[in-house]
């Protein structure tokens, strides 16, 4: 089964698991922007960074089969540092049209703070002006709260509903983001957020309209498999194909296909590849033969 | 007259965005360069390849006398030329941007129209800061694209921070890249003792680990001799490739030794390739009269 993996923060993941996930059908990814473990001190760090996702990362999928996007923004645990917020949002407009970058995000909230909800808005303004669409990251803490204050935020921009995806979400906030218009997300985890076994009982209860499942695979206790396992685990339960395809392909394709910068059709065909050719000077391969997988 | 490589691209330009998905995007797209200047452009390089296309723009090598330095004009390839780059090349014409910073900010596309345009953009202090960063960089697309298909390297040899010895070298990384000679245009003119040396020293070097020597080395070598050319020469009429026996014979001619004509008579006897020996027997005849 293709799968499209639609969050997955790869920069902090090791080449092995670019193929562990290619062996697993896993043919996309998409890498949002986020917090990477301690706070940054300068904008510089994150031109840098944003510069990865949209250059070394995406060579690195191709090298396995694997086509690269990414979403960009200020993450919400970083709005609230004064020596990057107003700088980090001001370089953002030239990267938002760079090649490969399909959406704005993680925006969103985390501590729900004032300054948090001003870059929150001015993000989902930047997603109005280049079309893209949005990826919101919600609360660990006090989420149901944090859900609805994010969901009113997202309609007082202007935004298209369909243009966002509210991640992290659990069965509690189902009945909040179902009938709003937007898109769903649930991270697969080993211990938190949502669990495979959790995931197939919403599935069975609510079906999978605009539901999108991703292992937000990090430098934490994470597991990039995870949406494979999903699917698997779904199979089992007696949930047919052609649904499961809808949750792990169709729906996450589509979703970032909003963007205008790919094709679904596009992706269906795995991504033009040398392994010959470099990434200023490096390859990946450590003496392997360049046409052997 | 015939129009210049601007004029020409320029039309090209033109003709492959009409009537496309994107033409109402590129005509925003320039009025949005006269309304707010170079502040735009780093918002509109992304976009450009992706918008309106990689195809490619054709029309062979073509001069432009408008861009001149040291008094020597422009002269490019077009067939290396794509839309987006042409594209790049309005806008960057359009308004004074610095080509430093947006090759600085920009991805590996934009990078690449940014070094190509700058064939045909004025030479200056930019120019040698962005020869500066090809150097650094293991990217061959970056080097081709502001060294390659064009007389810009030749052209600007003497501006401030790009002088011989800069030339040099970087006629060394496209000898090191296996870049060939013909697509340095202009290049044989600025060849000199202390180039061949470099490249001499490359080619045992290469050599010594048994692995390709830049196949132009002797040809090059052979317009500026240093120590050790007549003798590399020599060698290279017994290599087991013909192409470097007929390259060898051919700088030969440049380095007039008629106390070694004997020497090229005997290799003659056994040369295989027949343009190769009446090169050999020509030289043989004129070093030994």
């Amino acid at each position: 089964m293709r799968i499209f993996e639609p969050h997955a923060h790869m920069i902090s993941r090791v080449t092995d698991d670019y193929e562990r996930m290619a062996l697993c059908g896993v043919r996309a990814v998409l890498e949002p922007a986020f917090w990477l473990g301690q706070n940054r001190t300068s904008v510089g760090s994150f031109v840098d960074y944003f510069d990865t996702l949209v250059g070394w990362e995406r060579f690195r999928a191709r090298q396995w089969g694997i086509h690269h996007f990414c979403t960009l923004a200020l993450n919400p645990r970083e709005a609230n540092e004064p020596r990057v917020n107003r700088d980090v949002l001001a370089v953002l407009p030239r990267f938002l049209e760079k090649d490969g970058v399909v959406g704005v995000g993680e925006v969103g909230l985390d501590d729900q703070t004032p300054v948090e909800e001003e870059f929150f808005a001015a993000q989902l303004e930047l997603a109005v002006r280049h079309a893209l669409p949005v990826l919101v990251h919600t609360p660990h803490r006090d989420k149901k709260r944090g859900f609805e204050r994010s969901l009113a935020i997202v309609r007082e921009s202007g935004i298209p509903l369909e243009h966002v995806l509210l991640d992290h979400g659990n069965e509690e906030t189902i009945r909040i983001t179902r009938d709003s218009g937007c898109w769903s997300g649930f991270s697969i985890y080993p211990h938190t957020k949502m669990d495979v076994d959790r995931m197939v009982r919403i599935v069975q209860q609510y079906g999978v309209e605009t539901f999108i499942v991703n292992s937000a695979a990090d430098w934490g206790v994470s597991d990039p498999l995870r949406v494979p396992r999903t699917a698997l685990a779904l199979e089992l339960a007696g949930v047919p194909r052609d649904e499961i395809s809808r949750l792990v392909w169709d729906n996450p394709a589509g979703f970032f296909a909003q963007s205008g910068r790919f094709t679904v059709a596009e992706i269906e065909r795995p991504p033009n590849v040398d392994r010959r050719e470099t990434f200023d000077g490096n390859s990946v391969l450590r003496g392997q033969d360049p046409g052997s997988y | 007259m015939a129009d210049g490589a601007i004029a020409i691209i320029g039309r090209r330009l033109g003709e492959a965005v009409a009537g496309g998905a994107s033409a109402a995007w590129w005509t925003d797209a320039l009025g949005r360069v006269a309304d707010e200047g170079p502040r735009a452009l780093p918002e509109l390089l992304p976009g450009l390849a992706r918008r309106l296309g990689r195809g490619l723009l054709g029309g062979g090598v073509v001069h432009e006398p408008a861009v001149t330095t040291h008094g020597r004009a422009a002269r490019v390839d077009l067939d290396t030329w794509r839309v987006c780059d042409a594209a790049g090349l309005e806008l960057m014409r359009a308004c004074d941007a610095d080509p430093v910073a947006l090759f600085q900010g920009g991805d590996y596309e934009e990078r690449t129209i940014v070094l190509r345009a700058q064939a045909l953009l004025p030479a200056g202090p930019a120019t040698a800061r962005l020869f500066g960063e090809i150097q650094r960089t293991n990217t061959a697309t970056h080097f081709e694209a502001l060294a390659c298909d064009h007389n810009l390297p030749s052209r600007a040899c003497g501006i401030a921070g790009f002088g011989p010895d800069e030339l040099n070298r970087l006629v060394l990384k496209a000898a090191f890249l296996d870049l060939p000679l013909a697509r340095l245009l202009g290049i044989e003119e600025h060849a000199n003792a202390e180039l061949s040396r470099m490249l001499q020293d490359l080619a045992t070097e290469r050599e010594a680990a048994g692995r390709p020597v830049w196949a132009d080395t002797d040809r090059l070598v052979g317009l500026a001799p240093a120590p050790g050319t007549l003798l590399r020469l020599l060698g290279a009429l017994t290599h087991g490739d013909e192409r470097r026996r007929r390259a060898a014979a051919e700088a030969l001619r440049r380095v007039p030794r008629p106390d070694v004509a004997h020497l090229i008579a005997e290799r003659a006897a056994h040369e295989r390739a027949d343009d190769v020996r009446r090169l050999l027997d020509g030289l043989a005849a004129e070093w030994g009269s």
